[in-house]
């Protein structure tokens, strides 16, 4: 899976150029994804 | 295999459904938690540089670079406006001079600030320098404060030193004991024009024979070069496919709309023809693309021409009185004549009148007289209201002056392209109708509106109005709309509604555009690309 994936993740000039436009948002999306779903943790207290 | 994008789909997919299964109750399930959406966040940062990477080269790989350079085409037209402008018949040497641009922006002081008050004052001395005629301190003779104000300006000005701050001191200090400083100012600079006129006419007739000698025209032959170039600039700064990338690439034009299954593509070409087209016929649809650069040119023409109706309208109410036209212009003119040579008559008057009572407070200054102080004081204000007079008896004069310039030029063949080449002629005049028609008391927007209205009156290929004995605007409506449906481009009276003028012309230029893209080598769909990429940009600087 990995050397197929590695072989698939740069090879961009296969993408149409609406696909490559899509691409980007969903890379951009999932960054949003990840930064509204962090946790916030508290230093003190204890490991409850 | 999944290409990139499949890969990612299912990527983010699988890597929420890892997330959401996380335990997160605990401060170490927390810490896992988040250790693992940074480890998430650091492979996709890279997957997006990587993707962004590549978007660059590839919308940059799209663009069709702007290789037109319409600078030396542009110092051409400089030069032969430049030698239009001295050749002009219409106007004499004060306008040549450009003393009545100068001394507009002097009339119009209320809204300057006092360091554009000296450039306006420097620049009319260098005049008079120009001409050799250059005036002395006792020439600044219309009231005792012009004189005592001039005289330390001209002191500055010949010191070279350019430092001017001891001058607002002095302005400050008068301008309470004659508050139409600046007017009086002005009519010293008329008087001064007139008393040195042969120095001016001389010097601009040599300026003219040096023109003609060096550039080998005359004002004739300067027109026809000018059309001509005129002609060219217009074709080389037509909007090109370069333009077209750009305006699309900041969201000037909605690219969306020039897809050929667009809905408002199909309708802007449909709405436009009368009978249905074969768009597969290139010949017929060449003839037609045609046509509506024609129509564009002529439509954006319309649109000047109803922006300065009001111009032309207030001139032929000012100036043409309906039924007596041939009366005014037979009898108006000797009629006018006399009026003119009556109220110079008063002015020269007024002026003797005027010097002389300002000869016993100015020489004063230099004689220790001990005259009692309330003499002077008499004599000064007497001289104000002897200048607040002349000032009166000036505005009369001017408008006299041009009644007189424009009784000589109307006729029954006076076109709108006439009127506009004799505001074009008048600076002063022209400025002078803007404030008045369009309510503008902001210099800025005056000279915005003038610059336009220049723009307009000097482009050699207007075609309506060369024609238009002043119609009005229906009229005009009505001769584009016939022409134009002969040729089976369907316009209507709403088209050419002046509030609706601006929406039918991005109408047409959406057509010019389609056929701009289509005789290129990109296709809307890049331009698209190119649009997108952009907006990243946009959204990354914003972060």
């Amino acid at each position: 899976m990995k050397n197929k994936t590695k072989k698939a993740d740069f090879d961009l000039s296969i993408l149409k150029l609406s696909e490559l436009i899509s691409l980007n948002e969903k890379v951009v999306g999932f960054q949003q994804y990840l930064e509204e779903n962090k946790l916030e943790t508290e230093n003190k207290g204890e490991d409850v | 295999m999944p290409n990139f994008l499949q890969f990612i789909e299912e990527d983010v997919q699988s890597k929420k459904t890892l997330l959401s299964a996380m335990p997160t109750s605990t401060k170490t399930n927390k810490r896992k938690y988040n250790e693992k959406i940074a480890s998430f966040q650091e492979k996709y940062e890279e997957y997006r540089v990587a993707i962004k990477k590549y978007l660059d080269l590839k919308s940059k790989s799209f663009h069709i670079n702007d290789t037109r350079n319409p600078n030396e085409i542009n110092e051409k037209v400089a030069s032969l406006e430049n030698i239009k402008f001295i050749l002009n018949p219409t106007n004499g040497y004060f306008e040549k001079m450009g003393f009545d641009t100068l001394l507009y922006q002097m009339s119009n002081y209320q809204d300057l600030k006092f360091s554009c008050l000296k450039d306006i004052i420097n620049a009319l001395l260098d005049k008079f320098d120009m001409a050799a005629a250059r005036p002395k301190k006792e020439n600044f003779d219309y009231t005792y404060y012009i004189n005592e104000f001039m005289s330390s300006f001209l002191d500055i000005r010949h010191s070279g030193s350019n430092n001017y701050d001891q001058l607002t001191e002095i302005f400050e200090k008068i301008y309470w004991e004659s508050p139409e400083l600046i007017k009086h100012l002005e009519l010293n600079f008329r008087k001064l024009i007139k008393k040195n006129e042969k120095k001016f006419i001389d010097y601009i007739s040599k300026l003219q024979s040096d023109i003609k000698v060096r550039s080998g025209l005359s004002y004739e032959s300067c027109l026809e070069k000018l059309l001509v170039t005129y002609r060219e600039l217009n074709s080389l700064c037509k909007e090109n496919i370069s333009d077209v990338i750009c305006l699309a690439k900041d969201g000037t034009i909605d690219i969306n709309n020039y897809f050929e299954d667009s809905k408002i593509r199909s309708t802007t070409f449909s709405d436009l023809l009368i009978d249905p087209l074969n768009m597969s016929d290139e010949i017929t649809l060449n003839k037609f693309y045609d046509n509506i650069e024609k129509l564009t040119s002529n439509v954006e023409e319309f649109a000047n021409y109803v922006k300065f109706s009001p111009l032309i309208i207030d001139f032929k109410n000012r100036y043409l009185k309906q039924g007596t036209q041939d009366s005014v212009q037979s009898k108006g003119r000797s009629k006018n004549n006399s009026a003119l040579k009556e109220i110079e008559s008063k002015i020269s008057k007024a002026e003797k009148k005027l010097s002389k009572l300002n000869k016993k407070v100015i020489n004063y200054k230099f004689l220790n007289f001990n005259k009692k102080d309330n003499n002077q004081k008499d004599t000064k204000f007497e001289s104000i209201k002897l200048a607040n007079e002349l000032s009166v008896l000036y505005d009369t004069y001017n408008e006299e002056y041009f009644k007189e310039v424009v009784l000589s030029k109307v006729s029954e063949t006076f076109t709108v392209t006439d009127l506009l080449y004799l505001y074009y002629s008048f600076d002063f005049y022209k400025k002078t109708a803007i404030k008045r028609v369009y309510e503008v008391n902001n210099y800025d927007e005056i000279v915005k509106y003038s610059d336009s209205f220049d723009l307009f009156a000097l482009n050699p290929t207007n075609v309506i109005v060369c024609a238009a004995a002043l119609y009005n605007e229906e009229n005009i409506a009505r001769v584009i709309i016939n022409k134009y449906r002969l040729l089976n481009i369907n316009i209507t009276e709403e088209d050419l509604n002046p509030e609706d003028l601006n929406t039918f012309l991005e109408k047409l230029k959406l057509i010019i555009r389609v056929r701009e893209i289509e005789n290129s080598s990109i296709s809307v769909e890049k331009i698209w690309f190119i649009r997108e990429v952009n907006k990243i940009d946009i959204a990354n600087s914003a972060e």
